[in-house]
């Protein structure tokens, strides 16, 4: 069993503080969806744990079992087992995704993967996932749409196995084929070798992917921790309610 | 080569002083591949006759660091075809190249160049002299440290309904500097001519330097003609993402540095030149 353990994270982009103090514990075998308006900071707490260069943690902790997360390089904490779906992942020109994923899993394993072995897997991996069938031999994201990202997103996860995966917004733009695709892929993969933190601000995935816990971050703060009771709630209500709860005041505001 | 015994060629395939001729008679869809190394050949011509297909490697290597000018010249008579295909490896302090190349009608030329040299300021000039010829150029600059590299590449239209298309793809790491400028020129009453340019930059860091200038020069208005530059830093995004999949940095960077040279790569058709530019490319970067 793994553990992914946030202690009172604190981050700034650019001079200003987005996250004020994040725990959360996440072990392998859990399904965490981290929900909230526009604007509250999920998609920071999922790029400053991966390590973006662009994200200053000011103050805290983060550790995937005994490595100490913030002391690590990008490559590094990957290789201790932490994966990041991203919202918007990048075009790379040149490069195949069978040549990506090959370097990806020999830097990860830390071993020479046999060609055939991998290309077995990986096309077995891109079959489930319902993927075009040229897509080894395709550049990384060219040409790709919204919904194709994602799943090639999805497909890096299977392919790579980690223990932590951080799912960031892999939900939006998705048709409701797709969407089912990612979810059923990603639910499949749980077990007490892998677990995951969600972060959307719609319900649609948690139909596919039931998580075990749910969170609602506001202002760059979890305030809420429950069950998936909390979905239905917001679900009905939206995230009004939760400034009468708390006694507390924001803004629903508008991505940057 | 001048030390080939003449009656061991291939037939067709005549040597005399710096030129190489491919007669009418020569046919083979093997490469002819030819090396000159240290300087014991500086000028070098190569004619190809009248309808002859044909592959030409050539690889010029030279470890000498005093000053030095190569000349090159190619001479493709009607309706030939031909894939040339030259690495230049000089470490001169001061190096110049001269290529010139002369397409007669209805031939075509798929040039590939890689230039991995020390300082070195090459000029290379693709004169379309006979109506329907035409010309592809495909070169790969790497500079490192302490490295300077210009290339100076001119396509110029002398008879109508030719092609010229020229892709420049330059990387520079350390402090190495690439200049890249690509001219095209179609002249007056040239008509249903096209030409076609891109000149591609990459840098590794701050200190390094490329500078890319493409240039179309058209007096005719009854052609198709086009370019393209880029010249960028590694983009810091691109690097967290191949990063985020536990690629290393240096690793990330020699991914994205063969995505930009792939599309060139794949053009040589020959294995070993392939893995050998490859390899050049990797030891400089």
């Amino acid at each position: 069993m793994s553990v992914l353990a946030i202690q009172d994270l604190h981050v700034k982009i650019e001079g200003k503080q987005i996250l004020k103090g994040v725990d959360l514990t996440v072990k392998t075998g859990e399904v965490h969806a981290i929900m909230g308006p526009n604007g509250t900071g999920k998609s920071t707490l999922a790029s400053a744990l991966m390590g973006h260069p662009k994200y200053e943690v000011t103050q805290g902790k983060a550790s995937l079992d005994d490595e100490n997360l913030l002391e690590l390089e990008v490559d590094e904490r990957a290789r201790a087992g932490l994966f990041l779906a991203m919202q918007y992942p990048q075009e790379v020109s040149g490069v195949t995704n069978a040549d990506f994923m090959r370097s990806a899993l020999k830097a990860v394993t830390g071993k020479e993967v046999p060609l055939i072995q991998f290309i077995m897997d990986y096309e077995q991996n891109a079959n489930d996932l319902k993927m075009r069938e040229d897509l080894p031999h395709r550049y990384l994201n060219e040409g790709f749409s919204g919904g194709e990202r994602k799943r090639n997103e999805i497909l890096q996860l299977k392919t790579l196995k980690p223990k932590i995966a951080i799912l960031d917004e892999i939900d939006s733009g998705l048709d409701i084929d797709a969407l089912r695709i990612v979810g059923e892929n990603v639910n499949n993969m749980v077990s007490d070798d892998f677990g995951c933190i969600l972060i959307t601000h719609y319900q649609r995935i948690l139909d596919y992917i039931k998580p075990t816990h749910v969170h609602i971050m506001i202002d760059g703060k979890i305030v809420l921790s429950g069950g998936s009771d909390l979905i239905e709630k917001i679900d009905q209500s939206g995230y009004e309610w939760v400034k009468e709860e708390l006694g507390i005041e924001f803004d629903t505001g508008q991505e940057a | 080569m001048t030390k080939l015994d003449k009656d061991a060629l291939p037939i067709g395939l005549l040597i005399e002083d710096q030129t190489l001729t491919l007669s009418k008679k020569y046919k083979q869809s093997d490469a002819i591949t030819l090396k000159l190394s240290q300087r014991n050949q500086t000028k070098f011509n190569l004619v190809v006759e009248e309808s002859v297909e044909a592959k030409v490697i050539i690889e010029l290597i030279d470890n000498d660091t005093s000053d030095v000018t190569y000349d090159l010249n190619l001479d493709l008579k009607a309706n030939s075809q031909v894939k040339f295909l030259i690495l230049t490896e000089i470490q001169s302090k001061n190096a110049s190249l001269k290529l010139t190349s002369m397409s007669q009608a209805d031939s075509n030329l798929e040039f590939i160049g890689g230039f991995i040299n020390d300082v070195m300021d090459a000029r290379l000039n693709f004169d379309l002299v006979g109506k329907g010829a035409g010309a592809k150029v495909r070169t790969i600059t790497v500079s490192s440290k302490d490295h300077e590299q210009k290339l100076d590449i001119h396509m110029i239209h002398h008879a109508p309904y030719t092609a010229a298309d020229m892709t420049n793809v330059g990387i520079a790491g350390q402090n190495g500097i690439i200049r890249l400028n690509g001219v095209g020129e179609i002249n007056q009453g040239m008509v249903g001519s096209a030409a076609f340019q891109t000149l591609k930059g990459v840098i590794t860091n701050d200190a390094a330097q490329i500078d890319v200038n493409p240039i179309l020069i058209i007096d005719e208005h009854d052609v198709t003609a086009g370019h393209a530059a880029t010249v960028g830093k590694m983009e810091e995004e691109v690097l967290f993402y191949l990063r985020s999949r536990g690629i290393t940095l240096e690793d990330a960077q020699r991914l994205i540095i063969h995505g930009y040279l792939q599309p060139i790569i794949d053009e040589i058709d020959d294995e070993l030149i392939k893995e050998n530019v490859l390899r050049l490319v990797n030891e400089r970067i």
